[in-house]
C-alpha cells in the first residue's frame, strides 16, 4: 500500500506531466467513443427503418409463419393476452396485424394487393402511417388504398373496391369496401400494392375473427431485446404454435448488411486505436525518459527494482484510469447531444434517401456498451503501454542514470 | 393340309400377340371417353386436408366438353352461392356477398383453387394426354382389384407440361383411370392421384373418389368424391356465360 | 553550447538546434513519428480500399446490370403488359448504337409472367435477349455460376438466378414451364430447359428474372421484332446526364432513365459514401493531432530547465517559440508526408495487383463486390488530406510552443 500511496503522490508532484498524460488518454477515449458511436448509430438507424415498417424489433407469430406467411397461421389474440404482454418490462407498444394477399377489383381493372388489417393509432406511432394519408381517413368498414394502387385500379375516394381471395383455413375472403382514404407510404413497393382495413374489418374478411397474423413489438429505448424476448416466450405455452421472433431472424439480409458494414468500419477503428495508442505511448515514453535520474537515485539509494517497477505501473495505471474516467464523463454529454441532434445530410442526399425510405441523417448511438467497450480498450492500451516504464526500470543502468 | 394349319395357327398366334400390345394412345383415348362426355352435371364433395385442419365443401358442377365448365358452391354456408366459370382459357368468379363477377388475371392462375391442392391453372390447362406426350406401356399391375395397364408418358419437347414424366394406370377391362403419378426431372415423385370407389353414377360406371396428394408437403391432401352425376345431358353454350353466373342456384 | 547573443542568434541556429533536439530525444521523436506515419499509411490504405470497393460496386452495377441509360414506353412501366413494345424498336436500337457517345447497346423483349416447376409456381420477368449483344453490354456469361450461356438459338434455353433455382428446387438441365398473357389477354406457355444459373449482386433480381432467346419470346408473344427495353452503355460516365436529357426530349412518349433513376441506392451510395469515410479520416487525424500535441507538450515541460537556460542565455521569446514550433512541425511533416507518400505508393501498387479476399468471395458477391479489391484514391482526396495534415500539424505545434514561452527563466533553472 505504501507503494500505491507513493505512486499517487508522484502523480501530483509533477502535476503538469500527469495532466498531459491523462489528457492524451482523455482524448483517446473521446475519439474512440465518438467513432464507435457513429458506427453503431448508422446501424441503429438502418435497423430502426426496416423494423418500423416491416417487422418490429420482436414479433409474435406462428412458428410456421416465417417460412410460409399464410393466413392459415393466424393465432388468437384478445385483450387479456395483450395486457399480459404489454406488462413485460421494456415493451413500449404492441402492434397487431392481419395480412393477406388478395385480388382487388374496381369496375374496370383487377390487381393483386396486400391487405393489412391494422390499428391506425398504433401504426401511426410505429411508422407514421396516418401522417402519410393524402386524402380521407381510416374509417370503420372502409378501405384506405396506397396511391399507386388506387391509380392503377382507377379508383378515387368514395368508389368501391371488391376484394377476393383466400382467408383463414381455405375459407373464401370476399368483401366490398368504399374507399375512405388514400395514403402515400414512403417505400415504393408499398405504394404499388398496399391496402389497409381496420383490424376488425380485416378479421371478418379473412374469416379470422379474434385472430391476428402477427403482433409487432416495439421496445422502450435501451430496453434489452433479448430479455424481452425471453420473458415473452415464457408467457407462451411451450407446445403451442406461437413464438417470439426477433428482427435478426426476420430480416437476415439486413443483419448481413450490418455485419458487413461493421466489419469494414472495424478496420478504420483499428487504425484509430493504433494512432491513439501511440499517442499515449509517446507521453508515457517521454515521461519515463525524463525521470531517468530520479529512478537511478531511487535504486541506488536502496529501492528494489521490482518495487520501483511496480510503482511506475501503478502510476501509469492510475493516470490511465483517471484519464479514462474523465474521457467517459466528457464524451457522454457530447454523444448525448449528437444522439438528440443527428447530423442532417445535405439537401440533395436527404431527398434521395427519403425516396427509398431511409432517414436523411447521420445517427449516433448512445448505447452504454459503447462507453464501456471503448473505455475497456483504451484502458487495455494503457496497461500495455505501462509495460514500458516497467521494463525500462528493470533494465536501467543505475550509474549512468544517476549521472544524467 | 398340315402346312395350311401351321400357317393358320401362326396367323392366330400373331394376331393374339398383337392384341396383347395395344396402342397406348388408344387406351388413353378410351379412358378419356369414359370419364368425359359431351356434357355432364355432377354433385360432389371436396375435402381439403391440412396438418392443422380439414375443410369440407359441397358443390355442383356442369361441364360441356373440355372448354366449358361451371361450379357452384353449396356448402359451407359462408361460401354458398359462389360460382366459378371456365370459358376456354378464362376463369370467372362470382361471389354473392359482393355481387361482382371478376375475371381471374393470368397472374392468379397459379394460386390454389378454393384452398385445395389444385391450382386455378389445373382447371384450365388443356394439356392433351394424347397429343402432348409420347407413350409407352411399362407393365401390368393390379389396382382396386382390377388388372391395369401401366403407361409411361413423357412430355414432348414443346408441350407446356411441368412434369418430366407421368405414369398412368388404366384398367384393362373398362378403361377406368385409376392412378396417376407425376414425376420431376430428377425422377422424384411430385404428386399422386388415386382414383377408387368404382360406382354407378347416372348412366355410367366410374371411380367416384379421387385423392390428390402432393409429395413435398406433409399432411396435405385433397379428396374429391362424386356423389351423383348425369352424363350427356343437353346444356347449351349460353349456359356457360358470364351473365348466367348470377342466376345459378 | 555556442555562446550567443540575441543579436547574433540567427534563424539558421534555431533550425539547427531544433533538428538536433529532435534527434537528441530519439525515443520520443521516433515514437511520435512512427505513430503519425502508421496512422497516415493505415488511414490512406483504408480510405483507398473503401473508395476502391465503392467504385467497383458502382462499376459492376453499371457494367453488369443497369447500363447507363434505359428506354421504355411509359405504358410498359405503368402496366407491364404485353403489347407495350417500343415503336420501331429495332430501328431505334440501330440508330442509338451509332451515336458517338455510345459504346454498346442492346434491345430486349420483356414479359411479366409465371414460371413453374413441379413443386412451385412463381412470378417472374422474362427477358428475351440476343445472346451476343447482351453479352457485349452486360457480360451476362460472366455472371453464370453453373451451366452454360445461351448458345443454340433454336433450343428452348433458359438462364435463371440462383435464388430462383433454389426456390423452384431445380438445377441445370431441369424442365420449367413459363406462361404469360399476350396482348390479346390469352395465356401462352412453353416448356424450357435450364441451361445456366447466374448470380448477381441483387438477390431480388436473381429471384425474379429469367433470360431466354429473344426471338423465342417474340414468337410466343406473337409480336415479331418487338422490343420493350433499350439499354445503352456510354463511353464516359460524365456524358450520361446530357444524353439522357437529349433522348428524353427527342422521344417524349417514352421514358428515358439514367442509372440514377434506375438505381437510386447506387446514386445515394456514390454521393454519401464519402461522407462517412471522411468523418472517420478526420477522427483519425484528430487522434494524430492530439498525439502530437500531447507529446510535444510533455516534451516542453520536461525540458523546462533547458529552455530556461536558453532564455537566460539571451534567446528571445520569438526564437524559442520558433524553435519549439519547428521541432514539432518538422516531426509532424516529416513523418506525415513520408507516411502519405508511402500510403499513396502502396495504394498505387495494390491498385495494380489487387487485394485478394477470395476467402470472403461469397459475402462480398452478395453486396456487389468482387473477390479482388483494387484500392484507389482520387487526386482530390490526396490533396485534401495532405492539406489537412499540414494544417493540423501547424495547429498542434502552436500550443506547446506557446507554453514554452510562458516559462519563467528563474523558476525553470531552479526546478
Amino acid at each position: 500500500m505504501l507503494l500505491f500511496k507513493l505512486a499517487w503522490r508522484n502523480l501530483w508532484r509533477s502535476r503538469k506531466r500527469s495532466l498531459i498524460t491523462m489528457s492524451s488518454v482523455f482524448f483517446a477515449v473521446l475519439l474512440a467513443v465518438f467513432a464507435e458511436s457513429v458506427n453503431r448509430g448508422s446501424h441503429e438507424g438502418m435497423i430502426r427503418n426496416s423494423v418500423s415498417y416491416f417487422t418490429g424489433y420482436l414479433q409474435l407469430q406462428d412458428s410456421a409463419y416465417m417460412d410460409e406467411p399464410s393466413l392459415d397461421y393466424c393465432f388468437a389474440w384478445d385483450e387479456q393476452q395483450e395486457a399480459a404482454f404489454a406488462a413485460v418490462p421494456g415493451v413500449k407498444s404492441l402492434v397487431p396485424r392481419v395480412q393477406g394477399f388478395v385480388l382487388a377489383a374496381s369496375n374496370s381493372k383487377t390487381r393483386g394487393a396486400m391487405v393489412l388489417g391494422i390499428d391506425p393509432a398504433r401504426e401511426e406511432a410505429l411508422n407514421g402511417l396516418q401522417s402519410q394519408l393524402i386524402a380521407g381517413n381510416f374509417e370503420s368498414g372502409g378501405i384506405v388504398l396506397a396511391d399507386r394502387l388506387a391509380e392503377r385500379l382507377g379508383l378515387a375516394l368514395g368508389d368501391t373496391v371488391v376484394l377476393l381471395g383466400q382467408g383463414y383455413q381455405s375459407q373464401q375472403a370476399a368483401g366490398a369496401y368504399p374507399v375512405t382514404g388514400l395514403v402515400k407510404p414512403k417505400l415504393p413497393e408499398l405504394r404499388k400494392q398496399s391496402a389497409y382495413l381496420l383490424l376488425s374489418d380485416a378479421q371478418t374478411l379473412f374469416a379470422a375473427e379474434g385472430m391476428v397474423s402477427s403482433v409487432l413489438v416495439m421496445p422502450h429505448e435501451n430496453a434489452s431485446i433479448s430479455q424481452m424476448q425471453a420473458k415473452m416466450q415464457s408467457l407462451l405455452s411451450a407446445d403451442g404454435y406461437v413464438m417470439v421472433r426477433n428482427w435478426e431472424e426476420l430480416l437476415p439480409e439486413l443483419l448481413a448488411a450490418i455485419e458487413f458494414d461493421n466489419a469494414s468500419n472495424r478496420i478504420v477503428l483499428v487504425i484509430l486505436y493504433i494512432v491513439i495508442g501511440f499517442g499515449i505511448f509517446g507521453t508515457v515514453l517521454t515521461m519515463t525518459l525524463e525521470r531517468r535520474k530520479e529512478f537511478g537515485v531511487l535504486v541506488s539509494v536502496g529501492m528494489r527494482r521490482g518495487r520501483l517497477a511496480l510503482m511506475t505501473l501503478y502510476e501509469t495505471l492510475l493516470l490511465g484510469g483517471m484519464g479514462v474516467i474523465a474521457g467517459l464523463l466528457g464524451s457522454m454529454p457530447i454523444v448525448a447531444w449528437f444522439y438528440d441532434h443527428p447530423v442532417p445530410l445535405s439537401a440533395e442526399l436527404g431527398e434521395m434517401s427519403e425516396n427509398f425510405g431511409v432517414d436523411p441523417f447521420i445517427y449516433f448511438s448512445a448505447d452504454p456498451s459503447i462507453f464501456l467497450s471503448q473505455a475497456g480498450i483504451v484502458m487495455g492500451m494503457c496497461a500495455l503501454v505501462a509495460l514500458y516504464p516497467v521494463l525500462y526500470v528493470k533494465k536501467l543502468n543505475v550509474l549512468q542514470a544517476s549521472r544524467a | 393340309m398340315k402346312r395350311f394349319t401351321l400357317w393358320l395357327s401362326l396367323l392366330l398366334v400373331a394376331s393374339s400377340l398383337h392384341a396383347q400390345q395395344p396402342d397406348p394412345k388408344d387406351i388413353l383415348r378410351r379412358m378419356e371417353d369414359k370419364s368425359r362426355g359431351e356434357s355432364a352435371e355432377m354433385t360432389m364433395k371436396m375435402t381439403v386436408v391440412r396438418p392443422r385442419f380439414t375443410r369440407e365443401m359441397k358443390m355442383k358442377s356442369w361441364s360441356k366438353g373440355q372448354q366449358y365448365s361451371l361450379v357452384l358452391l353449396q356448402e359451407p354456408v359462408r361460401d354458398k352461392g359462389t360460382v366459378f366459370l371456365k370459358r376456354q382459357k378464362e376463369i370467372w368468379n362470382y361471389v354473392p356477398s359482393v355481387d361482382r363477377m371478376i375475371k381471374l388475371p393470368p397472374s392468379m392462375m397459379s394460386q390454389s383453387w378454393m384452398g385445395s391442392d389444385f391450382s386455378n391453372d389445373d382447371l384450365v390447362r388443356e394439356s392433351s394426354v394424347i397429343n402432348d406426350y409420347t407413350h409407352k406401356i411399362l407393365r401390368s399391375e393390379t389396382k382396386e382389384g382390377l388388372d391395369c395397364w401401366v403407361i409411361e408418358m413423357l412430355p414432348k419437347a414443346g408441350s407446356s407440361v411441368v412434369y418430366s414424366k407421368v405414369v398412368v394406370w388404366v384398367s384393362k377391362a373398362d378403361y377406368y383411370h385409376l392412378r396417376t403419378e407425376n414425376y420431376g426431372d430428377k425422377g422424384e415423385l411430385v404428386s399422386t392421384m388415386v382414383m377408387s370407389d368404382i360406382k354407378k353414377l347416372g348412366n355410367r360406371t366410374l371411380p367416384s373418389r379421387m385423392e390428390l396428394t402432393p409429395m413435398d408437403k406433409k399432411g396435405h391432401k385433397t379428396i374429391m368424391v362424386y356423389e351423383a352425376a348425369q352424363f350427356d345431358v343437353p346444356i347449351s353454350e349460353g349456359f356457360f356465360s358470364v351473365q348466367n353466373l348470377k342466376n345459378i342456384r | 553550447m555556442k555562446k550567443t547573443t540575441s543579436k547574433t542568434a540567427g534563424l539558421g541556429f534555431v533550425f539547427r538546434l531544433s533538428w538536433r533536439n529532435i534527434w537528441r530525444n530519439r525515443g520520443r521523436s521516433l515514437s511520435l513519428m512512427t505513430a503519425i506515419f502508421l496512422g497516415l499509411v493505415g488511414g490512406t490504405i483504408a480510405m483507398a480500399m473503401v473508395t476502391g470497393m465503392m467504385e467497383q460496386r458502382f462499376f459492376n452495377a453499371i457494367e453488369k446490370q443497369y447500363s447507363h441509360v434505359q428506354l421504355h414506353t411509359k405504358s410498359w412501366l405503368d402496366e407491364g403488359q404485353a403489347g407495350m413494345a417500343i415503336p420501331h424498336g429495332k430501328q431505334l436500337l440501330d440508330s442509338m448504337a451509332q451515336l458517338p457517345a455510345v459504346r454498346a447497346a442492346a434491345a430486349r423483349t420483356l414479359a411479366n409472367g409465371l414460371i413453374a416447376s413441379p413443386t412451385l409456381t412463381q412470378g417472374v420477368e422474362l427477358r428475351g435477349v440476343d445472346a451476343s449483344s447482351e453479352n457485349t453490354l452486360v457480360k451476362l456469361s460472366e455472371q453464370l455460376i453453373e451451366g452454360e450461356y445461351l448458345g443454340d438459338t433454336a433450343a428452348p434455353e433458359l438462364l435463371i438466378g440462383k435464388r430462383l433455382a433454389q426456390k423452384l428446387k431445380v438445377e441445370v438441365g431441369s424442365r420449367l414451364v413459363i406462361s404469360f398473357a399476350n396482348a390479346a389477354q390469352e395465356v401462352v406457355s412453353g416448356a424450357f430447359k435450364v441451361t445456366g444459373i447466374f448470380r448477381t449482386a441483387n438477390a431480388g433480381f436473381d429471384q425474379s428474372t429469367v433470360y431466354l432467346h429473344q426471338h423465342q419470346l417474340q414468337a410466343l408473344l406473337g409480336e415479331t421484332d418487338a422490343v420493350y427495353e433499350l439499354a445503352l452503355r456510354l463511353n464516359e460516365n460524365d456524358s450520361v446526364p446530357a444524353l439522357t436529357a437529349a433522348l428524353q426530349t427527342a422521344y417524349p412518349t417514352m421514358q428515358v432513365r439514367s442509372w440514377r433513376e434506375l438505381a437510386p441506392e447506387l446514386a445515394y451510395m456514390q454521393d454519401s459514401g464519402s461522407v462517412v469515410s471522411y468523418i472517420f479520416v478526420i477522427i483519425i487525424l484528430l487522434g494524430l493531432s492530439f498525439g502530437i500535441l500531447n507529446s510535444m507538450l510533455m516534451a516542453v515541460y520536461e525540458r523546462m530547465r533547458e529552455l530556461g537556460m536558453l532564455k537566460a542565455l539571451g534567446m528571445t521569446k520569438s526564437r524559442i517559440f520558433l524553435m519549439v514550433m519547428t521541432e514539432t512541425l518538422t516531426m509532424a511533416l516529416l513523418a506525415g508526408l513520408i507516411g502519405l507518400l508511402t500510403g499513396y505508393g502502396l495504394v498505387a501498387w495494390l491498385g495494380n495487383t489487387g487485394i485478394d479476399l477470395s476467402g470472403y468471395a461469397e459475402a462480398l458477391a452478395a453486396f456487389g463486390y468482387d473477390a479482388v479489391i483494387y484500392p484507389a484514391l482520387s487526386w482530390q482526396y490526396a490533396l485534401n488530406i495532405t492539406l489537412l495534415v499540414v494544417v493540423l500539424s501547424l495547429l498542434a505545434s502552436l500550443y506547446p510552443a506557446l507554453k514554452a514561452l510562458k516559462l519563467n527563466a528563474a523558476d525553470a533553472i531552479r526546478s
